[in-house]
């Protein structure tokens, strides 16, 4: 009797302690789509300005439109950049996000649509140039989801 | 009696492991072994296993509630067969649909072969001395890893999709009407490169284990009982076009079961299990379901 009531004991001591964590806005990490602002950076100075179109919800693709530009005398200048994909990582998980679809508009103007974070929590949005299999230069979006 | 409860505890631990599936947003469950505990010759089990995630917990230990439905259903073969008088083999081989917002996949988990030694036989029915089992285990990675998945939702990831090695013990005593288990295991899984249509690189897991222990009361052909089984793995740490160190990942399995030998050869087991009741979970998706489980077994 006295081994069951230290085995009762050991397992009430570890029960689970849930703390739930504070919803979050995903549209508060984004631009208002209009104007450009330089949200993300590649290394190379290139800036990403990027706006919800559609908010994905856990059981619904969401989409957003980007711009490249690049800062000159002259004003933001639009510009593409080789071997572009855009990618949704988790980073305290270490894990991606099912494939998203990029679709190009116009110079340095693009839509990334199937955009579906698996979970809540603190999402990246990373923008990169490969060549093949190597990255090149990448920017990268913290989002709360 | 004894056939009773070495039939059950089996069906315990086997059963952890699909709930452990529970856990695939971020790289899965591990296979449990297949094993005789009792003192059959062989034994076949057939198992379907519905659970649904309910909360996901980040590396950050903050638990997130599910508003949307995500199901795992896994249908099951294990089978065991004594080839000496203190050696076994088996195989575990699992069917997993997963489920999500009228998306579904459906094909092959990580398969999984056991070696087992009884090395501690009960062949003088100790009243005291448990009876031990060690086991080797080697998983190959049918399932999919969540890093190489490609379909909507990630449903296509049914397991962790590494090679793996593993080494452990199960301990096993009957006192009365009460049955008691041990478990405990460790396991190293492999490097591998992956590829999807976005991402390439290299995936660098590390050990795992499992540890464990339940109780059950049995009367006439029927058994009650209880287990919590304890699950940890090292980060896996993603190189490549994205860089990761990745996280531990933690969770605690609660089952409570209800059995019933319907003859000297056919048990049936039926279970509830819970991701959320124990343990501090991190890096994980955390559920809740039930299990039927239909067992025969061939004594020696």
């Amino acid at each position: 009797m006295k081994n069951f009531f230290f085995l009762f004991l050991a397992l009430i001591a570890g029960c689970a302690n849930p703390l739930y964590a504070p919803e979050n806005d995903p549209k508060g990490n984004s631009g208002q789509g209009t104007e450009l602002s330089c949200l993300a950076q590649f290394r190379s100075g290139l800036c990403v300005s990027w706006a919800w179109e559609k908010l994905p919800t856990e059981e619904e693709f969401g989409s957003f439109t980007f711009k490249l530009y690049r800062d000159s005398a002259t004003g933001k200048i639009l510009e593409d950049i080789s071997g572009l994909s855009v990618l949704l990582w988790m980073p305290g998980m270490g894990h991606g996000s099912s494939p998203i679809t990029l679709e190009r508009l116009a110079t340095g103007s693009y839509r990334a649509t199937r955009v579906f974070f698996t979970m809540r929590g603190e999402w990246e949005i990373r923008f990169q140039s490969k060549e093949g299999q190597s990255l090149l230069d990448q920017a990268v979006q913290r989002i709360d989801f | 009696m004894t056939k009773l409860y070495s039939a059950l505890i089996s069906s315990i631990l086997l059963l952890a492991a699909d709930y452990a599936q529970g856990a695939a947003c971020c790289g899965g469950g591990f296979a449990a072994p297949s094993l005789i505990v009792g003192d059959d010759r062989a034994q076949l089990t057939a198992s379907y296993a519905y659970s649904q995630v309910v909360s996901d917990v980040g590396s950050d230990l903050l638990w997130r509630r599910r508003s949307s439905k995500e199901t795992t259903e896994t249908w099951k073969l294990d089978a065991a067969h004594i080839f000496s008088d203190q050696w076994q083999a088996g195989l575990s081989a699992p069917l997993i649909k997963r489920s999500r917002a009228a998306n579904a996949t459906t094909g092959l988990g990580d398969i999984s072969a056991t070696l087992g030694y009884e090395f501690l036989p009960d062949w003088d029915f100790n009243p005291w001395r448990p009876k031990g089992i060690a086991f080797l285990q080697l998983t190959a990675p049918t399932g999919r890893s969540i890093a190489e998945s490609e379909t909507a939702f990630q449903l296509d990831s049914r397991g962790r999709g590494f090679w793996a090695a593993g080494l452990g013990t199960m301990l096993t005593k009957t006192l009365g009407n009460w049955d008691f288990f041990a478990s405990i295991d460790t396991h190293r899984s492999f490097a591998k490169n992956f590829s999807n249509s976005q991402a390439q690189g290299r995936l660098e897991p590390g050990w795992g284990g499992n540890a464990g222990g339940g109780v059950g009361f049995n009367f006439s052909s029927f058994r009650m009982g209880g287990s919590l089984l304890w699950t940890y793995e090292d980060p896996v740490r993603v190189t490549g076009t994205s860089e990761s160190a990745g996280s531990v990942q933690r969770f605690a399995t609660a089952l409570l079961s209800a059995s019933y030998l319907f003859d000297r050869f056919w048990a049936l087991t039926l279970n509830y299990s819970d991701q959320t009741k124990f343990g501090k979970p991190v890096n994980t998706s955390l559920g809740r379901g039930v299990a039927l489980l239909v067992q025969r077994r061939w004594e020696r």
